[in-house]
């Protein structure tokens, strides 16, 4: 008996270690693939940004990070709302960070640790690291056991939680166009188009 | 008779205010606002000074904001994005455009090399005895290799810079941050990052040294001119580094939210880790 409960302790420890591990083979994996897009100046514009939409479909559960990033709105919308709110949103996220490519400099993730958090996550600590240049850049990420696979539910850069800063961003552009859920509809869009023309030019 | 000459800093009496005011505000607690409360006050032009407890249950996750002073703060910020626009931005894209970056890059170092005393004797104080032998290696490799810090070659060694400041060990020993201020010129703020920086500016050697041993007085304080100055270029660089990023800020909705929210999460007022997305089919191991 004692040997049972023995064996189911060291299991389930093994079972944390296993996740954290996974995890950060997880973010590491991430990390390569999205070098590598980085690194390829000389694909199209179009490729690298499919292959980086892939790589955050893949990866992150946009779903979920737009929903919360949405907040108390989501209550308010019907399905329809939320299927085009989320296609919207990702459109928003990859043109956002397909302008950013170009600033690639040979920069290298580094995983620097993990750790758990009290709503059963893992942080996985890491550094961008810029050769030549003093101070690494910090992010963590945090990521979920899903019954979808490991998802990251969110990108802290130096404290800063990405989610975090979107929610405080869509809330004040629907607040401040008196609470209609559809005015954000129109806010992404035209960041879209706006960050897409500017790809465009690349 | 000979009189005695002490040189008494003016900024002296502004710690000891400033120091008086810092312990009621540590001494207050965070209290949580409900996030309509919040954009409803944003939208009808902020006259609120009172703070609910409410907590929104609709979404996982609260932002634990203190800004009792909006509407100060939002005035303040107001002025500030005026200087900058006319003044501080485009001295901070003439830097960027006129100044080749090789010569940043020395500059940042040698600005870098500068700080490492006070990030020294932060890292002690937060018992961080490991990285601050760290720190006193980089200081002097670079001090002596490095030209004076011009070049950092202890991060080409393998030691990597740590940054580290009274705040942040202010942070460490249990002080709450008070609530959010916008200062004058300096930006968002609050009063434990306020009582760091003047700590810093005495506790820092290069102004000890000029404090006390440079031949000019500027406005009647001794050293006046390297002091001022090279505050002056370090607020320049660090504009300059953020350009890309507030460019971005002053374009969404509500600015002085925006910067709200990033100084609060920087300055782990709010710990922005325990509050992220919960995806709702998540598997958690016991």
């Amino acid at each position: 008996m004692k040997f049972y409960f023995v064996a189911i302790a060291l299991f389930s420890t093994s079972i944390l270690a296993a996740t954290q591990e996974s995890s950060n083979a997880f973010v590491n994996e991430l990390g390569n693939d999205v070098i590598s897009i980085l690194r390829n100046k000389h694909q199209s514009m179009a490729v690298r940004k499919s292959n980086f939409r892939k790589e955050i479909r893949e990866h992150f559960d946009l779903p979920s990070i737009g929903k919360f990033i949405i907040a108390r709105y989501w209550r308010r919308m019907n399905d329809a709302q939320h299927k085009k709110y989320i296609s919207l949103f990702e459109d928003a996220v990859i043109e956002n960070y397909a302008s950013q490519f170009d600033n690639y400099k040979q920069q290298s993730l580094v995983i620097t640790g993990s750790q758990k958090t009290k709503d059963g996550g893992t942080v996985i600590s890491s550094e961008i690291r810029t050769p030549g240049k003093g101070t690494p850049l910090h992010i963590k990420w945090k990521v979920f056991k899903t019954s979808r696979g490991l998802k990251v539910l969110d990108v802290i850069v130096e404290n800063v939680s990405m989610s975090l800063t979107l929610r405080n961003e869509y809330s004040s552009v629907i607040s401040s166009r008196g609470g209609k859920v559809d005015s954000l509809f129109v806010y992404l869009k035209d960041k879209i188009n706006e960050d897409r023309e500017e790809n465009r030019k690349k | 008779m000979r009189r005695l000459n002490i040189e008494k800093p003016k900024f002296s009496y502004i710690i000891a205010i400033f120091l008086t005011s810092a312990l009621p505000a540590s001494i207050s607690m965070a209290q949580m606002v409900d996030m309509d409360f919040l954009e409803k006050n944003q939208s009808q032009g902020a006259e609120n000074i009172e703070v609910i407890t409410d907590e929104e249950t609709l979404y996982k996750g609260k932002a634990t904001v203190m800004d009792p002073f909006e509407p100060i703060n939002r005035g303040i910020f107001h002025v500030n994005s005026v200087l900058d626009a006319l003044l501080i931005r485009p001295l901070a894209y003439a830097y960027q455009d006129l100044v080749p970056d090789f010569t940043k890059d020395r500059l940042s170092s040698f600005l870098s090399n500068l700080r490492a005393p006070v990030i020294f004797v932060n890292d002690l104080l937060q018992g961080e005895i490991k990285q601050s032998l760290a720190t006193l290696t980089r200081f002097l490799i670079n001090s002596t290799f490095g030209f004076f810090g011009v070049l950092d070659v202890a991060s080409y060694a393998g030691l990597e810079a740590k940054n580290n400041n009274f705040e942040e060990t202010f942070r460490r020993w249990g002080i709450a941050s008070g609530p959010y201020i916008v200062l004058p010129l300096f930006g968002p703020s609050s009063f434990r990052n306020l009582v760091g920086d003047v700590a810093e500016f005495f506790v820092d050697p290069y102004n000890w040294y000029m404090r006390n041993h440079h031949r000019k007085k500027f406005f009647g304080q001794r050293g006046g001119v390297p002091i001022y100055s090279r505050a002056a270029i370090v607020s320049l660089i660090a504009r300059e580094k953020a350009l890309a990023i507030t460019e971005k800020l002053d374009k969404t909705e509500d600015p002085y939210a925006q910067y709200r929210i990033l100084y609060m999460q920087n300055r782990l007022i709010i710990n922005a880790i325990e509050e992220s997305a919960v995806p709702d089919d998540v598997i958690i191991n016991q």
